[in-house]
């Protein structure tokens, strides 16, 4: 091991002691209550992981990913448009700015029993439901990100020549990418919870829909299984988001 | 020949006048210093030249033409380096040959012979925060020279550097000045810098600005800076000073 892994461990040795002591409690305390229907102990939960496996990853696992991506993108794609006509346009921003705030008062949860009612178990019904908990974070922090950029820095690409799309392109959106970046991590969990919550109310595959069945059978490490695949998939797509920000958006502190 | 010509101007929305029908000229392949106190205009006359604010009356011409006109008139290096920290040396020189829609290749090829002209040809593919202070300014000023024009405007570019580093890239500047055969206009706090960079001195005087005192600076074109302590030299920057002291206690 060599001397920046060393660092990296020992960085991470706080949160790993805590992480074992919860379970270590979690376990202890399952195996003294002795009901797993309730607490399952996180070793039980482990053993159902393995008996659901093929349920769980080969196809309840990709109905959600596939939930999580396209909801999360289509976030990401109006999020950028939208951000960009406000920046473009001040009569946009006005118009739009109390609209998107009125979306983020909305309860998900409360709503999606609607877009059930109007599209049935389908896939759009659950998209709407991942994207309105996200495009709103995705829009303000782009639309912040383009406003950050240097006056200075645009006075002087205009003495260059620089038109309005050369600015935007040169510097807006350089100057966008890390805030646009902190939306991303801000908002891909959310894609994951809300994906799920999606599919317990109205699905008919999902690992939420799964969680939700199990609860129904009283079977309590069942219920578990499909939420830790969840977070699991959570962490995965943080760290591959944290991994190319720190290689790629080296100059945050920079704009 | 650039000359301003009766030119006047405020800001918009601003109540006081900062130019009032203030004239001079600049002669072509010179090195011309502004020099005033803080807040007096020396950056709005910038700012006029760049066609970034519009004189309120007056014009400003180059050799008979508005320069407005012009596109692409002046090359303008700020005050901070502005250099784009997601873009390396090369990429942040290239940037006015982008504007310009050059092919890539060309604009890469040049960027590193301007680079190597400046003597950064080896930091090329660094970024800005791995360059020191004064690496910054001096690929800022290829970057500058990279706009292809003849009118270089450079606004207080040392002004953050320490004592040493300044020094050493005036003399640079001087050189590069020789070997390039550009017009230039340099904004300074600094009656040193100026004197040592210059063959004429702007002093600007008044609130708003009325009044603009010409000296010619009395060295020869192989200079070095010892030649700051002649005589006529010493006596150039006490007039120099005097005016200055004056203005800043209005």
């Amino acid at each position: 091991m060599n001397d920046k892994s060393k660092n990296k461990f020992k960085d991470r040795l706080p949160a790993l002691i805590l992480v074992f002591v919860l379970l270590a409690a979690w376990q202890a305390a399952a195996e003294l209550i002795g009901m797993k229907h309730i607490l399952p102990a996180p070793s039980d939960i482990i053993l159902k992981i393995w008996e659901l496996r093929e349920s769980l990853f080969l196809h309840h696992l990709p109905s959600t990913l596939v939930t999580v991506g396209a909801g999360w993108g289509l976030a990401i794609s109006i999020g950028v448009l939208l951000a960009s006509l406000m920046h473009f346009s001040e009569h946009a921003e006005a118009m739009l700015r109390p609209a998107l705030t009125i979306t983020q008062t909305v309860p998900v949860m409360c709503i999606s029993p609607l877009f059930v009612l109007w599209l049935g178990y389908t896939l759009p019904a659950r998209l709407i439901a991942v994207v309105l908990s996200t495009f709103f974070a995705i829009t303000l922090n782009t639309y912040e990100g383009f406003k950050a950029a240097d006056g200075k820095k645009k006075e002087w690409l205009k003495t260059c020549g620089a038109s309005g799309r050369e600015i935007f392109f040169m510097l807006e959106v350089p100057s966008a990418i890390p805030k646009f970046f902190t939306a991303l991590k801000m908002t891909l969990p959310w894609a994951v919870i809300d994906a799920a919550v999606a599919e317990w109310l109205g699905a008919t595959e999902g690992l939420g829909y799964l969680s939700k069945r199990m609860v129904s059978r009283m079977d309590g490490a069942a219920v578990f299984a499909p939420i830790v695949i969840l977070c699991a998939v959570a962490l995965v797509g943080m760290a591959v988001l944290n991994y190319f920000d720190k290689k790629y958006i080296t100059y945050r502190n920079e704009v | 020949m650039l000359e301003f010509k009766n030119v006047s101007f405020t800001y918009q929305g601003g109540d006081s006048q900062i130019l009032k029908d203030i004239s001079f000229s600049i002669e072509d392949k010179s090195f011309v210093s502004i020099i005033g106190a803080s807040g007096t205009g020396k950056t709005t006359i910038f700012r006029l030249l760049n066609s970034l604010e519009r004189p309120d009356s007056g014009e400003i011409t180059a050799d008979g033409k508005n320069i407005s006109e012009i596109k692409g008139f002046a090359g303008y290096m700020p005050q901070q380096d502005l250099l784009f920290p997601w873009r390396n040396a090369w990429q942040n020189v290239s940037l006015p040959m982008q504007v310009k829609h050059m092919g890539a290749d060309e604009r890469k090829e040049r960027a590193y012979a301007m680079l190597d002209k400046v003597g950064l040809y080896d930091c090329a593919e660094k970024y800005p925060r791995e360059l020191s202070g004064g690496m910054r300014q001096r690929v800022s000023f290829a970057r500058t020279l990279c706009t292809g024009a003849d009118f270089l405007l450079l606004d207080e570019p040392f002004s953050a550097l320490d004592s040493i580093t300044r020094i050493g890239l005036q003399e640079w500047l001087y050189t590069q000045w020789k070997a390039l055969d550009k017009t230039i206009l340099f904004i300074t706090h600094d009656v040193d810098e100026a004197v040592f960079l210059s063959q004429k001195i702007l002093v600007l005087s008044g609130r708003p600005v009325d009044t603009i005192h010409e000296y010619k600076v009395p060295l020869p074109e192989a200079r070095d800076i010892s030649m700051l302590a002649d005589s006529p030299v010493e006596k150039l920057k006490n007039e120099i000073i005097s005016i200055l002291r004056s203005e800043a206690e209005i």
